[in-house]
């Protein structure tokens, strides 16, 4: 349904061409919720960007993005606005600047199926009442009529899951859906994504750094570093047995609860390499136990890694 | 009771003022009281906009208390004259959270490093003023070479490590930490953590750590401090608060943090702090909650040693 193929993304600066994306492929298939995960900087929302259009001007970008059998990266910004928002919807880390704030909740809502479904104002608003029912928002008519300042982060939130739903999109982009939240309404959030997910059987692309939320929503999940993707393979096996060391790394140094108390707090050494920079081998290379003269000179391709993993790493776990 | 590095916060309160004067102020820190020992750390924890960033200014000064008292080793800080406040500042510094925006762009690291000196040790030569620097970049883990670099050439690791090397330039007893690694990833954040911990250790300063992060907050603090809407409503040990945590709502945010923990997913989100319930603050998010919890403020009680909980009903609660 989504097929990335050898993606590549780089920002035009003053002086020097920042590599962001650096031949990336990916499929999800429908309804499918692939986890994406790495660091800042790893270039897991640009990926994503690039499939939506919304790259900033000074990009350029190289590859295939396939959506539906469309190629989205030579669409022009019409055939873009068929697509966004109706079959490929997006969810923004922060809920308060992602929303219109001059117009009420009810407005925007309904805007979205007046443009994309052809719906009278009253019908749209309508359903748009509906939507906030089922993303479980209480009394929904007053807040209707409500602007997005008079309402809570999670409320918010929430109101970002209803809007991408409402022309039952094929795929949801998720980034970062509950960095934003408290601990206590985070959780709420995850569930209500899992909810909807049964209901509406959306794909969801859920970027993030909280391996906790992809634990629980994710059937597959993407590992990236430095721009490329070092790991894929499946939640349950990713999680139990990691391939790639900085998936190991990521895993360790995960907050846990549930784990005995530590005496040093987890951490991987070092830092990621500078996007600027063209490093001829792998980019954990220094910051990896594993590493040897071979990872500072070849740079390992992604293969296959026993059963359903693939992993790109010269010394996998 | 005066002795050396020792916090003792009473009946704090911090308000305010809405715009119009129909309105009630906003009730952001609400007569909380407790102690920091010397080399101490007390974690702090609680949602976005319960007060826990407003208590830490409050402490500090850098927002008017509307009552109550901060003893630093026995003197009042919300009663001291300017001279005298910016002589104990020197004792009580705070490392904030956004590593980038807490550091002037417009100076080297060598500056930022040498205020604090300029400030609190003017007659410092300027051999020893370069010595100090030299030896703080080092135990921060910042290589000498960067001294003469601006903050916007650093990751953000780095900066928070300029940012706590600025705090304990002046070799304070107390150091706030306002959330210190939330804006970093997760595999840094452990050397910033390791690092805070390493200082506290070699020097025996005490911390107030903010996070709303329980892991973190478990793996450093001696005690434990849970905020709800400005109230203080679970005080204890580390260990008794993560075994037996008592209060509804402390059992909550753990539950959050650990599916595998018992305890229920909450319903519905705080109260705003313009109106709060009145008598206990979390009694419409609290499954247990009786009329008896809407009549009163429930007060602190001690229910094991060091462990207080503000709940009218934790005698009934289950284990």
């Amino acid at each position: 349904m989504l097929q990335i193929d050898s993606l590549c993304i780089e920002f035009r600066q003053e002086r020097a061409r920042v590599a962001a994306v650096r031949d990336v492929s990916l499929a999800l298939a429908p309804g499918e919720c692939v986890g994406v995960v790495g660091e800042s900087g790893s270039g897991k929302t640009q990926t994503f960007l690039a499939a939506m259009g919304l790259l900033g001007r000074n990009a350029l970008v190289s590859g295939s993005i396939r959506f539906e059998g469309r190629e989205l990266l030579a669409a022009a910004t019409s055939e873009l606005n068929r697509v966004r928002g109706a079959r490929l919807a997006m969810i923004f880390q922060d809920p308060m600047t992602s929303l219109t704030p001059h117009l009420t909740v009810g407005v925007q809502m309904a805007e979205v199926l007046v443009c994309h479904a052809g719906l009278s104002w009253t019908a749209a608003k309508r359903k748009a009442l509906d939507m906030l029912q089922t993303v479980r928002i209480a009394d929904a008519a007053r807040r209707m009529r409500q602007y997005p300042h008079e309402l809570s982060g999670g409320m918010r939130q929430r109101v970002m899951i209803g809007m991408s739903l409402l022309c039952e999109p094929a795929l949801v982009i998720a980034d970062e859906p509950t960095s934003a939240l408290d601990a206590t309404i985070h959780v709420q959030v995850i569930e209500l994504l899992a909810a909807m997910r049964r209901e509406f059987r959306m794909a969801i692309a859920l970027i993030s750094h909280d391996l906790g939320a992809v634990h629980a929503l994710a059937d597959r999940v993407v590992v990236m570093y430095a721009g490329r993707v070092v790991e894929c393979a499946p939640a349950t096996a990713i999680f139990a047995h990691p391939r790639h060391p900085y998936t190991a790394e990521l895993l360790r140094c995960a907050p846990n609860l549930s784990a005995a108390r530590l005496n040093r707090m987890p951490s991987i050494t070092g830092q990621p390499p500078d996007p600027a920079e063209v490093l001829p081998g792998c980019a954990f290379a220094a910051r990896c136990a594993r590493a040897d003269a071979r990872c500072r000179i070849e740079r390992p391709l992604l293969v296959q890694s026993g059963g359903a993993a693939q992993a790109a790493c010269h010394h996998p776990l | 009771m005066t002795p050396d590095g020792v916090l003792q916060v009473k009946g704090l309160s911090v308000q305010f003022p809405r715009r119009t004067a129909a309105h009630p102020p906003l009730m952001a820190v609400l007569d909380v009281s407790f102690v920091v020992g010397p080399g101490e750390t007390l974690g702090l924890v609680g949602e976005s906009g319960s007060g826990k960033t407003t208590l830490a200014r409050a402490i500090l000064r850098l927002v008017p208390a509307a009552s109550g008292e901060v003893l630093w080793q026995g003197l009042n800080l919300l009663s001291m004259d300017a001279t005298r406040l910016r002589r104990q500042r020197r004792d009580l510094q705070i490392v904030f959270q956004d590593p980038l925006a807490s550091l002037d762009p417009r100076m080297t690291v060598a500056d930022i490093l040498g205020e604090p000196l300029d400030v609190h040790e003017p007659r410092l030569t300027a051999d020893a003023r370069q010595a100090r620097i030299a030896a703080m970049l080092d135990q921060a883990g910042l290589s000498a070479g960067l001294r003469d670099r601006y903050p916007h050439e650093f990751s953000g690791g780095q900066c928070q490590r300029v940012g706590i090397a600025r705090a304990m330039m002046s070799n304070p007893k107390l150091l706030i930490c306002d959330e210190p690694v939330s804006a970093l990833d997760v595999s840094i954040r452990g050397q910033i953590v390791n690092l805070l911990v390493d200082l506290q250790r070699d020097r025996g300063m005490a911390m107030l750590f903010i996070s709303h992060d329980l892991a973190l907050v478990r793996h450093v603090s001696h005690r434990v401090l849970v905020f709800y809407l400005g109230r203080l409503i679970e005080i204890a040990p580390r260990d008794s608060l993560f075994a037996a945590p008592m209060h509804p709502y402390t059992r909550a945010l753990m539950a959050a943090a650990a599916p595998d923990r018992p305890g229920q997913i909450l319903k519905g989100e705080p109260s705003s702090p313009l109106e709060p319930p009145g008598g206990c603050a979390f009694r419409d998010r609290c499954t247990h909650a009786r009329e008896l919890c809407a009549g009163s403020v429930p007060r602190l009680e001690e229910i094991s040693a060091g462990h207080f909980v503000a709940c009218h009903r934790w005698r009934e609660l289950p284990d």
